[in-house]
């Protein structure tokens, strides 16, 4: 943790940055934190509470000079930034924390995440300081990622339509799913747009179903797999089951999974149907 | 004129049976059930789906009267929504309703509901049915309906409805048959009104005894202590419009419409045409199109704006035009905040900050 703090103040007093954003504690739950001044920065901390994917506040302060504190998925998110050109590299110093796993708050035994289970990215694989775990290292269990996904594939189509059926009527339109996505960040969303009206804007379950795909489509190839929008749901809607799919298909596609490196192109720039479309009897189901 | 006996020992057993009896009349009968690790307040068929272990339902009781989503009118085809394997409503040529016939409204008993819940249709009620402008979808409903309320023996965390008149855990506001588990299959069973009475005819149900009574003292000194948030609003709350601090507590916000649409009282809605019907649908104001207008402006473009807004209206506007706070203190909007914004503590941080020129 005094890593963590010395490394900010030293931010915020060399006027690097103008805030940092990280963690803090109050009333025994883990919150965001804005601290703007080194006398400030002894609130942060980092533990298994940490659940937030930080870089979503980026929308917030673009042109900003910023710190950020992130986890290994959390920094995948600004690669994506990166190669979709929102945001300048230079005014953000990315304060990586090694990380081994955050809780999963939908379970009421407060275990690990499920995404932390297969985690390749412990330590952020973009940074400008990374700061050590302390204490035993558990290493993610190992195995086949994308098992429930393969399991429920196969189940019959009309299962299939069912089980969504009955997650989507629960869907609110509360957005908070993308809000709460750092990959979320047009100036208006599609679902949002009556003039002229492309998805239905009211609540019911075709214009629920129009909007979980369209948001789990625009995610294809650049969802991290950070788990936020599951998290955020209220009325529990599995959404980790669309986004794994979907990153499935890309890795068994085009061989690409979001978030990798800054510096190549992203999955969408660097289509070419000759080479990359593999026609074969699984695309045309 | 409600009879003597108000107040009964029931069985579990026996409150099914009167459960599924309304079922049996054709009455619309509304309570909670379990779905994927969460509580909902949904129709059941069978009273044996409802659920009884739940601290409160995610989505509060305005929905049964105030839907997410309701046809207003509907123009010449009468068309339902296509159906989610149609294509398109014009070319399934189905007529479900003829012109303008709206299906009828059903009588409905919602059983199970919280307290806090009960006590918001009587916060409700004041904006939707105000002496000049009654909102006749809206009264319809209400009418129709009946509550049989739960007291809630273990309050959640994040509940503060002591905080309110007339509000507290055991709170009979608004119900019309409150219950109180008493024991394991036993519970007393009040009731309140006339509506209430209808559904518990049967006379032969015991008296409570004296030692019954004590306990449920005692069960609702416990269920209230157990409370531990209450509601501060600064008293000079309107002249911190301009405060700082408004900025600074919004900054982790992230503008979802969960505190609005969980909201017990939230009760903003957008109206437009889908398909061949005018529709009315629920609408919170932290989306920033909430105030778009036609020429395009959006009043309350930022964030913090639109943060601010939910307090003013909740806490000095309504209270200005209704007497009362728009809350209920059901604590929904701090329990399913993705980012855990704690209103009560937002309300404090503005209270001690100092106005701003
Ligand atoms: S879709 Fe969900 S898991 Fe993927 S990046 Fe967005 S919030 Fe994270
Ligand atoms: S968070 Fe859940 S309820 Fe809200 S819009 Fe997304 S899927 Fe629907
Ligand atoms: S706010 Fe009060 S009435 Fe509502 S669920 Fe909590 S304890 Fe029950």
């Amino acid at each position: 943790m005094k890593e963590l703090i010395d490394k900010a103040k030293e931010l915020l007093k060399e006027k690097k940055v103008e805030t940092v954003i990280g963690y803090r504690e109050i009333r025994g739950c883990v919150v965001p934190a804005y601290v703007d001044s080194p006398c400030d920065a002894d609130c942060l901390i980092f533990d298994k509470r940490c659940v937030y994917n930080l870089a979503n506040y980026l929308k917030w302060f673009k042109n900003k000079n910023v710190a950020l504190v992130l986890k290994g998925c959390d920094a995948k998110s600004i690669n994506v930034w990166l190669q979709e050109f929102q945001i300048k590299r230079e005014n953000i110093f990315i304060i990586g924390v090694e990380c081994y796993g955050v809780m999963n708050e939908k379970s009421a035994d407060a275990g690990l995440s499920d995404k932390c289970g297969h985690c390749e990215a412990h330590v952020p694989n973009i940074y400008d300081a990374v700061i050590k775990h302390q204490g035993d290292k558990k290493e993610s269990v190992q195995g086949e990622p994308f098992k429930d996904i393969q399991e429920f594939e196969k189940l019959p189509h009309d299962e299939r339509w069912d089980f969504w059926k009955k997650q989507f009527e629960k869907c609110i339109k509360c957005y908070a799913c993308r809000e709460i996505c750092p990959m979320c960040y047009c100036k208006e969303c599609i679902v949002e747009r009556n003039i002229p009206q492309w998805i239905m804007s009211s609540p019911s379950v075709k214009g629920n179903f129009e909007w979980n795909m369209v948001r789990a489509f625009h995610l294809a190839g650049r969802c991290v797999e950070c788990g936020e929008c599951e998290r955020a749901c209220p009325v529990n809607i599995p959404l980790m089951k669309l986004n794994k799919k979907l990153i499935k298909e890309m890795k068994e596609l085009f061989d690409y999974s979001a978030g990798q490196k800054e510096d190549v192109k992203s999955a969408i720039d660097d289509f070419y149907p000759e080479k990359d479309i593999k026609i074969d009897d699984k695309m045309i189901r | 004129m409600i009879s003597e006996m108000k107040k009964f020992i029931i069985s579990k057993n026996e409150l099914k049976k009167i459960l599924a009896g309304i079922v049996a009349e054709n009455i619309k009968l509304i309570a909670p059930v379990s779905r994927d690790n969460a509580f909902f307040l949904e129709e059941v068929s069978d009273a044996e789906k409802i659920a009884w272990d739940y601290s409160n339902v995610v989505k509060p009781v305005k929905e049964h009267i105030f839907p997410m989503r309701e046809v207003l009118l509907d123009f010449g085809r009468g068309t339902d929504p296509p159906a989610l394997d149609e294509p398109e409503a014009r070319s399934s040529g189905k007529e479900k309703n003829p012109a303008g016939n709206m299906p009828p409204v059903k009588e409905q008993v919602i059983f199970g509901l919280r307290p806090c819940d009960a006590r918001s249709l009587l916060v409700l009620d004041k904006p939707f049915l105000q002496e000049k402008y009654v909102d006749s979808y809206y009264k319809e409903r209400r009418e129709k309906t009946t509550l049989i309320a739960m007291a809630c023996l273990n309050p959640e965390k994040t509940c503060l409805c002591s905080s309110f008149e007339n509000g507290g855990p055991f709170s009979s506001a608004g119900s019309d048959v409150l219950c109180v588990q008493t024991g394991q299959d036993e519970f007393l069973v009040e009731i309140l009104s006339e509506k209430g009475e209808k559904i518990f005819k049967n006379p032969s149900f015991a008296q409570p005894s004296g030692e019954v009574l004590k306990k449920l003292e005692n069960l609702k000194a416990d269920s209230e202590a157990k409370i531990c948030k209450a509601l501060k609003v600064p008293e000079n709350l309107r002249e911190l419009f301009e405060a700082g601090t408004w900025e600074t507590e919004s900054l982790s916000c992230i503008a979802c419409g969960i505190c609005r649409y969980l909201s017990a009282t939230c009760y903003c809605f957008n109206i437009t045409d889908e398909f061949e019907q005018r529709l009315r649908y629920w609408i919170p104001c932290s989306f920033k199109n909430y105030t778009k207008m036609t020429s395009g402006e959006i009043s309350r473009e930022k964030k913090s704006a639109r943060f601010k807004h939910w307090y003013f209206h909740k806490f000095s506007y309504h209270k200005d035009n209704f007497g009362e706070y728009l809350c209920v203190g059901c604590g929904r909007c701090i329990k399913y905040c993705p980012v855990k914004i704690d209103f009560t503590e937002v309300l404090g941080k503005i209270g001690n900050s100092k106005q701003e020129q």
